[in-house]
């Protein structure tokens, strides 16, 4: 006799027996979708690195040196945890993870600028964490370019006797004002969540695409009936996409700047492709488990083969053509660039055509599939006299 | 042998390849996984950016400045647009990543030390764009500046090299610890070598358990002691097979990048066995527990297949620990084990740490081994012991 406790497992078992189908689309297009977005969104609420542990040597212990350390512990984007006696305090800070910037400034730092010796300010950053040196570099340089300017100044004042209105120009000859469209705060998840969201959403597609084709495997349908399943099937895989980009749009300030009907057609045709593809690995490999395996396999790389995190100019040139073959390439950049630009539904149209190109080049797999295995299964059954499964 | 293989018949293969699925999976993917994406980062630097140049002032001095972009192997220049909106319409639709404007009168300022003005545009929705472009740009009209600056302090009575130290001077060296080149490749490869060695494993060891829970349904109730034991002891031979392959698949893979790619491994081998080894017993913790919510291979090999890319983003490595929001790292370090494995082989490849500086992973790690392998074990045996009940 089980035992009490034991009744909401029981329930529970038996309901998944029952409703295998229901429980798994329910994980696959809701449940999962809400966890990961709500999880990862909440992780990387701080958006932007910011107070970057940092360990600072200054051998000067001038004025001049103290105003230097000054600006860089009153910038938001440092942190400074210690002002160490020696360099390899930096080393050993960084090997435990609990430094990822350091800053030497050398003995005689400002009498060797003063007397025209041009000595360096070394900085160090912990190259094994990425995310972080991207935004320290930037920062540091903005601190030094301040100070510099600054210097600069005194040095055109006294030494060459300009007139102060001349200065600043002599000083910055050329003035470049940098504008960063689109994602001017840098925000990391505006960079990286939203493709890597759908990218976790588009396993899940592909899997299920692979059951829907294994279905059948077992239970052939004719060729229009198919159609409809990846339709339907299509359709409930752009709801768990729009699902889980909902969650960060209404928890965690994800813009969306562009057309709406533009990103609910792309989100549709994409999830089309992705779940046709699974489609055809199932309808094709005799085993459930590894036709799934293989259908995950297939799509799990591609978002880091679609570029969208790493630049395609950064890969060989085969890697290039390979990654614009790629639904990811098109979804991955177009829906972040829906979200952060603002575009229009003319500008979809390259992505639109790929996906439209790609969908008719897998329903004509499809299609070649399910004659051949009527063709077969046609022939051995007056062989077999029953229809066998392919 | 092959002459065995040769009277197998199709379905007596099938059955040979599923048997031995889960040790080729732990084996090989991770190892067609390095070798793909190893190639994919082997060129280290993004080249060849596209950007364009509006040069609106065409005059000698917009030349000379503009002919220093061509130069630049990051970025590749166009100069085919003839207003600002054509840019923006070409950075909306991703062509190009980045826009440099000249305005009309640049030389004139420049010559007459009136301040020129440039605006640079960058497309920073994905900042690897913006940060590359930036840098490249940058690092050109610092290059233009520096030699203007020099001018004007040469013609200001300064000697030469006076004038070149005081342009020179206050300037920071960079040094990218561990990863000199601030490549992507070393960066990634490390957590990717990780997150390789977990799924295979996962991929090969949730499907063993669920149906080992399949096949204990259907064996009589009242089974001997003897019998339990001999079944669990060849489990656990199983999962030490598997433990083995997946540390010999490291292996290898390490050895690939480090001949193929000249991938620097700073550390100690053995120290980097010890972290797998105890991370795979953690996961094998996790694998029970999943293996005792699915009723269905299908299901379970779904259910870790995504586990792939969560489990990669919130273990600390693309977003460190310390900027997490509060109570998220105690939570994940609480319920999935990468954390513990990735930053050590991060550790130990790109900094060459030893054991001593990465001892609180290590015991993290056994501690979650401690604590999740008996509560898998315990899940999993009650839920062979219910649906035991039920379909007996």
């Amino acid at each position: 006799m089980l035992k009490k406790t034991n009744r909401i497992t029981v329930a529970f078992y038996n309901f998944k027996l029952k409703h295998p189908r229901l429980v798994m689309a329910a994980l696959v297009f809701i449940i999962i979708p809400l966890v990961s977005g709500l999880a990862l969104g909440y992780e990387m609420k701080a958006d932007v690195p910011t107070s970057i542990p940092t360990v600072i040597v200054n051998h000067d212990d001038s004025d001049f040196s103290r105003t230097f350390t000054g600006f860089v512990e009153d910038s938001h984007y440092f942190n400074v945890i210690e002002y160490a006696e020696n360099d390899q305090r930096i080393k050993d800070l960084m090997d435990r993870d609990k430094a990822f910037a350091g800053i030497i400034i050398p003995e005689n730092f400002y009498n060797d600028m003063r007397a025209g010796k041009a000595p360096k300010i070394l900085t160090l950053y912990d190259g094994a964490s990425l995310s972080v040196v991207t935004t320290c570099k930037t920062a540091m340089s903005e601190i030094l370019l301040t100070t510099k300017g600054a210097y600069m100044m005194s040095i055109f004042e006294g030494k060459i006797s300009a007139v102060p209105d001349q200065v600043m120009s002599m000083v910055t000859p050329i003035d470049v004002n940098y504008k960063f469209l689109y994602n001017s705060t840098k925000s990391f998840r505006n960079y990286l969540l939203i493709g890597m969201l759908a990218s976790v959403i588009q396993v899940g597609i592909a899997m299920q695409g692979a059951e829907r084709g294994y279905e059948n495997q077992i239970a052939p349908k004719s060729y229009p009936e198919q159609i409809k399943v990846l339709g339907g099937w299509s359709f409930m895989s752009m709801i768990s996409i729009l699902l889980c980009l909902g969650v960060q749009y209404l928890f965690f300030d994800m813009p969306y700047r562009s057309t709406v009907w533009g990103g609910l057609l792309m989100t549709f045709l994409f999830a089309m492709c992705i779940l046709t593809m699974g489609y055809i690995v199932g309808n094709l490999v005799p085993d459930r488990t590894f036709a799934i395996q293989i259908s995950a396999i297939l799509v799990l790389p591609t978002s880091v083969l679609g570029g969208y995190t790493y630049p395609i100019e950064g890969m060989p040139y085969g890697f290039q053509t390979f990654a614009k073959g790629l639904p990811f390439f098109y979804y991955g950049n177009w829906i972040r660039s829906l979200c952060l630009k603002e575009l229009e539904f003319h500008h979809l149209m390259v992505p639109l055509l790929f996906f439209i190109k790609f969908i008719l080049a897998e329903l004509l797999i499809i299609w070649a599939v399910t004659l051949f295995k009527n063709w077969w299964r046609a022939k051995h059954k007056k062989e077999w006299e029953v229809t066998p499964i392919v | 042998m092959s002459e065995k293989a040769k009277k197998m018949t199709l379905a007596e293969k099938k059955e040979k390849f599923m048997e031995i699925k889960p040790y080729l999976i732990v084996l090989l993917i991770p190892i067609a996984f390095t070798l793909l994406f190893g190639g994919l980062f082997s060129p280290i630097f993004a080249q060849n950016i596209p950007i364009e140049i509006l040069d609106m002032d065409q005059s000698a001095t917009s030349r000379e400045v503009i002919d220093n972009f061509y130069d630049s192997p990051t970025l590749s220049v166009k100069e085919d647009v003839s207003s600002v909106d054509e840019i923006k319409e070409k950075l909306l639709t991703g062509e190009i990543h980045g826009a440099i404007i000249i305005p009309q009168d640049f030389g004139k300022d420049l010559n007459g030390k009136k301040g020129a003005k440039a605006v640079v545009l960058m497309d920073n929705s994905n900042f690897m764009y913006g940060n590359n472009v930036m840098s490249a740009v940058n690092t050109i009209f610092e290059t233009v500046n520096a030699g203007v600056q020099l001018k004007y302090l040469e013609a200001g009575s300064l000697v030469p090299y006076q004038a070149e130290q005081s342009v020179y001077t206050l300037n920071l060296v960079d040094r990218i610890m561990y990863n000199p080149q601030l490549g992507y490749f070393y960066y990634l490869l490390p957590g990717l070598l990780a997150i390789f060695a977990q799924q295979a494993f996962l991929a090969a060891g949730v499907p063993i358990l669920v149906e080992e829970k399949k096949r204990l349904k259907d064996l009589p109730m009242k089974l001997s002691r003897q019998f339990i034991r001999v079944d669990l002891s060849l489990m656990v031979r199983r999962f030490m097979l598997l433990t083995g392959l997946s540390i010999i698949s490291t292996m290898i893979c390490l050895r690939l990048i480090i001949k193929i790619w000249g991938f620097p491994m700073e550390g100690n081998i053995f120290v980097l066995i010890l972290f797998e080894t105890v991370f795979l017993g953690a996961v094998t913790g996790m694998a029970l527990v999943i293996a005792s919510i699915f009723e269905e291979v299908a299901h379970a090999a779904q259910f870790t297949m995504f586990l792939t890319i969560p489990t990669f983003l919130s273990c600390g490595f693309a977003w460190p620990e310390y900027m997490m929001a509060p109570g998220f790292a105690a939570v994940i370090k609480a319920i999935w084990p990468l954390y513990y494995y990735v930053l050590p082989v991060k550790n130990i490849i790109l900094k060459g740490t030893g054991l001593e500086l990465l001892k609180p992973y290590l015991v993290g790690c056994a501690l979650f081994a401690a604590v999740w392998i008996p509560i898998g074990l315990l899940l999993f045996g009650r839920k062979v012991k219910i649906i035991r009940e039920l379909h007996g």
